[in-house]
């Protein structure tokens, strides 16, 4: 189950699948274990940014990275665990680099309205970080051990064992990095020197620890995910020679208890979660002690049953209760959410599925106005993978406690965010010939998202949270694969491509757009590529990811250019029966491209790394 | 397979097309420096390096935006907060930087970086070879030799420190933040001598003709405290004049004084002036602010041309608005983003208009 053959991102047509989720009309994307494994000592920033078309905002390696979908920001994207959301309520985001990717089997990226199926879904849309059990009667040890430039040393090890009615599995991580990579400041004097980055160091371990009983009815399931990250902070060039000594210390329990019944005509599943994030910011030139607690309890239940032949109806209600205890909000708060989502999928035709959502939310006492989102699909062709799908959906997000509560600058008296998402696209999967295999989309979107919040300068010398903004963005995403397989030699291509203009709907003066311009750190041209040759046991693969130009102030007077980045990975395995040894080789940044994703951040030229796996089965 | 070669040379070698460094500034102009005119510190946004340098030229009657990045071919830094200027030298607080960047006044060549302050905001040169810095976190403030353009000490004041006015070997500090002090320091012995408690927040001072000190104190951001206007004897410490402005919600800014020392002027929604022999402060506005956002302000001592800037939604480029000293005004002016302190650079010779 950590490995095998197939390294195909192929984007998939999910209308019925045994996940549970209904989502045709829809765009979706998932990342298998087969893809995962390539990345297992690697976290699922640098998965998401080198497979697919989100845009990951970094502060470089070991800092804060967060992901945003087709021009909105980070907080309108959900990241889930197996359904469940786990945003930090506070921020209302997640930072991506706090999880390697061989902590996940899988990710499921859904776009737009088709995430509004999963734990309410986001603006951009959703990822969900799945984990679960394989019922083969084996045992597996899995040891992954690296080393990289700049004082990197990671570790994984996964064990699992059990048979056709009990699973256990077990993950642990360590990694840590001094990050001291050189780079050139060109703020340093009159002439730009070489020096090399402080107080950037990352310290991360943590474990998960899942238990799956299967009987005649039903899967029961328990897992629990501990989590710890210290890093230090570093600045940004222009601030150097401030150098105030940031540190953040970011601390998360996660466990999730879940009954799923295996009833055919019925299937009824139900979790309940406790979440506790820790996020400690300290500061010592300005004195901050920044000390934020947020716990969460989560049930989750739904029921998926067909009607007739050709609909199934899903059911869901979810209630998610959040406490809070800051040091910069005045006094405990808590508040809770429920939502009753009720969505059908319905086969009308050989060729055509439709899919319709709505859903009520009552947030704390107040009932909100319903969200939607309906979908079709068409496939022209019964003997050929040929797919066109539409969609339409609103979607509502609720402010962020932060946003509410913070002190100074909380405004209690904020209204919901409303976007309202439109797509229509194209997919198709060819086999050219018996070794030849070719599969490509197309997808142009539309988001409108009124009353966006954004924090702005009030009357008394602090920030203010408020319903200022109207945003618009629109364009298109684009992917095309090819495998070309015969005997021991295989290879992949797969070239992603999007286009993103986003731009304040209207002039706002007080929200600090103004004008037909891109909206700040949203870049309009994306493009990534991978090149994979496998011949018997060796293999290497080329991948490329281009950004263009990113705006740093609301009139787009100044801006980051655009770069392209490169890496090359040579690895080898040997395979017996029971054992699997791999030695990888990995260099980023082949070309030793100087860039910053974020404005005075410098990024880690080229650096190697080393990652060795041992796996034996029994 | 021949075009799947081809497609995966193309992907490749679109890999390695593209170049960059840093960030770019799109709108740089020829700065032009001879002359007298006004500097202008744009503070950019907080933690983007994108702080900036305007002059305003009397020569030409143009504002020319990021001068300091023009001669030097590097950014200012974060959040540049003010400027001073001595004999034939400049020097620029960079508050988030923790540097003050020295350079030439007639031409911005920088001369030295003066770097390892904490969070400074204003500098006052005392002579030729000594400057006290203040700073808006650090208890002490900051001794520079000029001469060597480095750190020669520190004076523990045991607060932050935020305006600054030297009267002869005087020099009086705000506690701006949380505070409702002004220090005393004995300059030739770098000592705390004493402190005068005014009101909440002293937030800026000017000395007038009769060598009077205005402090102006705006009652604090959480608006538990009225804003006051006091004056003090700097020779005893008493108050002598003491004005509550009437609401907790007045919150003045920027208090500066003419050319002669005789009117008082501050912001507060819009630009309001006030005789220094005034028995109650003035309840109408002598230059509205109209849609501007009103930030800072300057008065020319070689003129009393009025300087204000508008920080706009403070994401936007904001303004510079020149004002004859009768309140009407000259020129509007496009500056860079959070255009903040005004520094006046005047000939050694009276060029008045």
């Amino acid at each position: 189950m950590f490995r095998n053959d197939t390294i195909v991102i192929r984007e998939v047509l999910i209308s019925a699948k045994e996940n549970g989720h209904l989502s045709a009309g829809f765009r979706s994307i998932r990342l298998d274990s087969a893809v995962l494994s390539e990345y297992t000592h690697r976290t699922i920033a640098d998965l998401l940014s080198k497979r697919t078309s989100l845009f990951v905002k970094s502060y470089g390696s070991g800092g804060i990275a967060t992901p945003s979908f087709r021009g909105t920001g980070p907080g309108h994207t959900r990241i889930v665990w197996n359904e469940i959301n786990i945003n930090n309520p506070m921020l209302g985001q997640f930072d991506l680099s706090l999880v390697p990717a061989g902590f996940a089997d899988a990710v499921e990226v859904s776009y737009g309205g088709g995430s509004m199926d999963i734990s309410g879904g986001g603006f951009g849309g959703i990822i969900n970080l799945e984990t679960k059990p394989d019922w083969k009667k084996e045992d597996v040890l899995f040891i992954n051990p690296g080393l990289g430039s700049f004082g990197r040393y990671s570790g994984l090890v996964k064990v699992k064992t059990g048979n056709s009615g009990f699973q256990s599995i077990t993950r642990g991580f360590l990694n840590s990095a001094e990050n001291n990579f050189p780079f050139v400041n060109n703020l340093a004097g009159t002439e730009p020197v070489i020096e090399r980055r402080k107080n950037s160091q990352v310290s991360q371990r943590g474990f998960i620890q899942e238990l799956y009983f299967k009987g005649s009815e039903g899967i029961f399931s328990t897992r629990f995910w501990y989590q710890e990250t210290s890093r230090n902070l570093p600045v940004p060039l222009s601030m150097l020679s401030a150098n105030p000594g940031e540190k953040q210390n970011d601390l998360s329990v996660r466990s999730l208890v879940s009954y799923e019944s295996l009833n055919k005509k019925a299937n009824f599943n139900i979790t309940g979660a406790f979440i506790s994030d820790k996020l400690n910011y300290t500061n010592k030139l300005v004195s901050i002690d920044s000390r934020n607690s947020a716990r969460s309890f989560i049930v989750k239940t739904g029921m998926l049953t067909e009607i007739g032949p050709t609909t199934r109806l899903k059911i869901s209600l979810d209630n998610e209760l959040n406490f809070i205890n800051s040091n910069n909000y005045t006094g405990k708060r808590n508040r809770n959410t429920a939502s009753l989502a009720i969505s059908s999928e319905t086969r009308l035709t050989r060729w055509l599925v439709t899919r319709l959502l709505i859903r009520e939310t009552l947030h704390d006492k107040e009932f909100l106005v319903p969200d939607f989102s309906a979908g079709t699909e068409i496939k022209p062709f019964s003997e050929k993978d040929y797919f066109l799908r539409a969609n339409f959906s609103k979607n509502s997000k609720v402010p962020t406690l932060n946003d509410m509560y913070w002190s100074p600058g909380g405004n209690q008296e904020l209204k919901n965010e409303n976007g309202y998402t439109a797509e229509i696209g194209w997919e198709i999967a060819v086999p050219v010939s018996s070794s030849v295999n070719v599969n490509g989309s197309l997808t142009a979107f539309r988001n409108y998202i009124t009353d966006m919040i954004q924090w702005l300068p009030g009357d008394n010398s602090y920030w203010v949270a408020d319903n200022v903004a109207k945003i618009s963005t629109a364009g298109i995403e684009s992917q095309v694969s090819l495998v070309y397989s015969q005997s021991h030699f295989k290879t992949l291509l797969n070239v992603l491509y999007s286009h993103t203009k986003a731009t304040p709907e209207r002039s706002e003066e007080a929200s600090g757009y103004s004008g037909d311009r891109q909206l700040i750190y949203i870049p309009e041209n994306q493009f990534s590529s991978i090149v994979r040759i496998d011949w018997k046991s060796l293999y290497t693969s080329f991948g490329a990811n281009c950004i263009s130009r990113r705006y740093l102030t609301a009139d787009n007077s100044s801006y980051l250019p655009g770069y392209a980045v490169s890496d090359l990975s040579l690895g080898g395995r040997i395979n017996s029966k029971k054992t699997t040894y791999e030695l990888s080789i990995i260099v980023d940044n082949l070309f030793n491209v100087s860039y910053q994703n974020i404005a005075w951040y410098p990024m880690p030229g080229r650096s190697y790394s080393l990652s060795v796996i041992f796996q034996i089965k029994s | 397979m021949r075009k799947f070669l081809i497609i995966a040379a193309v992907s490749i070698s679109l890999s390695s097309c593209l170049k960059l460094t840093d960030p770019v500034i799109s709108d740089i102009e020829e700065s032009f420096l001879s002359g007298p005119g006004v500097f202008v510190v744009n503070e950019g946004n907080f933690r983007s390096g994108n702080g900036s340098l305007s002059f305003y030229s009397y020569d030409s009657v143009k504002l020319f935006n990021h001068a300091f990045l023009s001669v030097n071919h590097r950014p200012l830094g974060d959040v540049p907060y003010s400027a001073e200027i001595s004999g034939t030298r400049m020097y620029i607080v960079v508050n988030n930087s923790g540097k003050i960047e020295v350079v030439d006044r007639d031409y911005l060549r920088s001369i030295a970086t003066i770097n390892g302050l904490i969070a400074p905001r204003y500098i006052s040169v005392l002579d030729r070879d000594k400057a006290y810095v203040t700073s808006l976190y650090s208890d002490s403030i900051t001794i520079l030799d000029l001469a060597s353009n480095t750190i020669s000490g520190y004076i523990a004041l045991k607060h932050p420190s935020e305006a600054v006015s030297v009267y002869n070997s005087k020099a009086f500090v705000a506690h701006w933040a949380g505070g409702n002090k002004v220090f005393v320091i004995n300059t030739p012995d770098n000592t705390v001598i004493d402190s005068i408690e005014v009101g909440m927040e002293p937030e800026s001072m000017v000395f007038d003709r009769n060598g009077t000190l205005w402090i102006l104190c705006n009652g604090g951001w959480q608006r538990e405290h009225f804003a006051e206007l006091i004056a003090v004897n700097p020779q005893s410490l008493e108050i002598i004049n003491r004005f509550q402005f009437p609401s907790i919600n007045d919150s003045p800014t920027c208090l500066q004084i003419n050319r002669t020392g005789e009117t008082l002027f501050y912001l507060q929604n819009g630009l309001r002036r006030m005789n220094i022999n005034e028995s109650a402060l003035p309840s109408s506005v002598f230059i509205q602010n109209s849609s501007y956002n009103f930030y800072k302000l300057g008065i020319n001592p070689a003129n009393d041309d009025i300087f204000v800037t508008d920080a706009s939604d403070y994401q936007n480029k904001g303004n510079v608005l020149r004002y004859n000293s009768n309140g009407g005004l000259v020129s509007l002016m496009q500056a860079d983003i959070i255009p903040g302190g005004i520094c006046f650079k005047n000939n050694p010779d009276p060029y008045i208009e």
